[in-house]
């Protein structure tokens, strides 16, 4: 146990991860069938159901919306600065900093990772490689909600007796933007009520706050 | 997507478009191969040879193996709305014979096949591809088809 002490942050949510996506995969399993039994169409394994594109939209919309809410975060908390809030920087040091501040290139340390240390293009892709990581995994998977959901949206089109659509039809189509919409407002709200709340709130001993004794007033402080 | 164009005549032609030519899928590796399975998994060509048997019990005025051919609902709201067996009433329907090159789109578990003036949909059940729908007039946009036999 004492071994796994520094990782438990990230055990705990793959773990948690993983048991909400197979309960998940069982309840959106369970209701499709629901769905398809009472228009009298046919229903699909649990094999199947994981393979089709109702699952798959469903994983990919939540996603796409949780890679761009942090991808946001971290590109706007590098500019965007909250008086009083843990998750601002302190005022005055909006921006990207000096190579100094971020240790990077000849301000490097012996410990810094190597590509912040080689300067070039390689100081470069490190410097922003997060919101690269991020973004990416944003776009693939919205696009990857895209395809998935322009074959469970025709699925339903087909069931209603209407023709399909094509792939552009629905990205510019009601389906796609109505949740791609509703992940992204819940996102939005989160993560612009905590760097709020966090300026009068706090949980004692969480580095998400600040410390219970600081003051409203403190920016850039975490306990 | 699968993309399965068939000729009554025996040209067959199956065209996988979408997920394989995305690169920006590698980023979520897992998700793609679900993807992949999702919307090119289906690669069977088993929704139009349904279609095609349909037709061919009706052309030889079998209506015992057409009714075969339908899901069970569909039989059931036919038989409740002709009062007559599901047999007799599908031949009473009077299909037209479709003619022309067939289009079939599958998406999941749904799959259309489309005929010039006469469009039939069909659902994937456990013992196979059934016709839901069928005798369907052309539609525009949004409007769905109005079908001479269909399920509910």
């Amino acid at each position: 146990m004492r071994r796994l002490t520094p990782h438990l942050l990230g055990l705990f949510f793959g773990v948690i991860f993983v048991l909400a996506l197979v309960g998940q995969a069982f309840a959106g399993w369970q209701a499709l069938n629901a769905e398809q039994a009472a228009d009298g169409l046919g229903t699909l394994s649990l094999g199947r159901y994981l393979t089709s594109s109702d699952f798959a939209v469903d994983v990919a919309e939540n996603w796409q919306s949780e890679y761009l809410q942090f991808l946001l975060y971290i590109t706007a908390t590098t500019w965007l600065l909250q008086r009083g809030s843990p998750e601002s920087k302190g005022l005055g040091e909006a921006g990207l900093e000096s190579d100094e501040e971020q240790r990077v290139g000849r301000f490097a340390g012996e410990d810094s990772p190597r590509w912040a240390a080689a300067g070039g293009w390689r100081t470069t892709v490190f410097s922003w490689s997060l919101t690269l990581v991020m973004g990416a995994i944003f776009l693939g998977s919205w696009l990857a909600q895209s395809i998935a959901g322009q074959v469970a949206h025709n699925e339903d089109r087909l069931a209603a007796l209407q023709d399909p659509l094509s792939w552009k039809d629905y990205v510019l189509g009601a389906d796609f933007w109505s949740r791609t919409l509703q992940n992204w407002q819940s996102e939005f709200l989160a993560v612009g009520s905590m760097a709020v709340l966090a300026i009068y709130l706090r949980q004692r001993g969480s580095p998400e706050s600040k410390p219970v004794g600081a003051s409203h007033d403190a920016t850039g402080v975490e306990g | 997507m699968i993309d399965a164009t068939r000729t009554f005549a025996g040209d067959r032609r199956l065209t996988c478009t979408g997920s394989r030519r995305r690169p920006a899928l590698t980023a979520v590796p897992a998700l793609a191969l679900t993807l992949l399975a999702a919307g090119c998994g289906s690669t069977d060509s088993a929704a139009a040879e349904r279609a095609a048997h349909f037709y061919d019990a009706l052309a030889a005025g079998d209506g015992t193996t057409a009714c075969a051919d339908l899901a069970p609902e569909a039989r059931s709201s036919l038989e409740q709305q002709d009062g007559v067996p599901c047999a007799q009433a599908i031949l009473d329907q009077e299909l037209a014979a479709p003619s022309g090159r067939a289009v079939t789109r599958t998406y999941g578990a749904m799959a259309q096949v489309d005929h010039p003036g006469e469009t039939m949909f069909l659902s994937r059940f456990k013992e196979g591809w059934r016709v839901t729908a069928v005798g369907c007039a052309p539609a525009h946009g949004d409007r769905p088809h109005e079908c001479l036999v269909e399920v509910g």
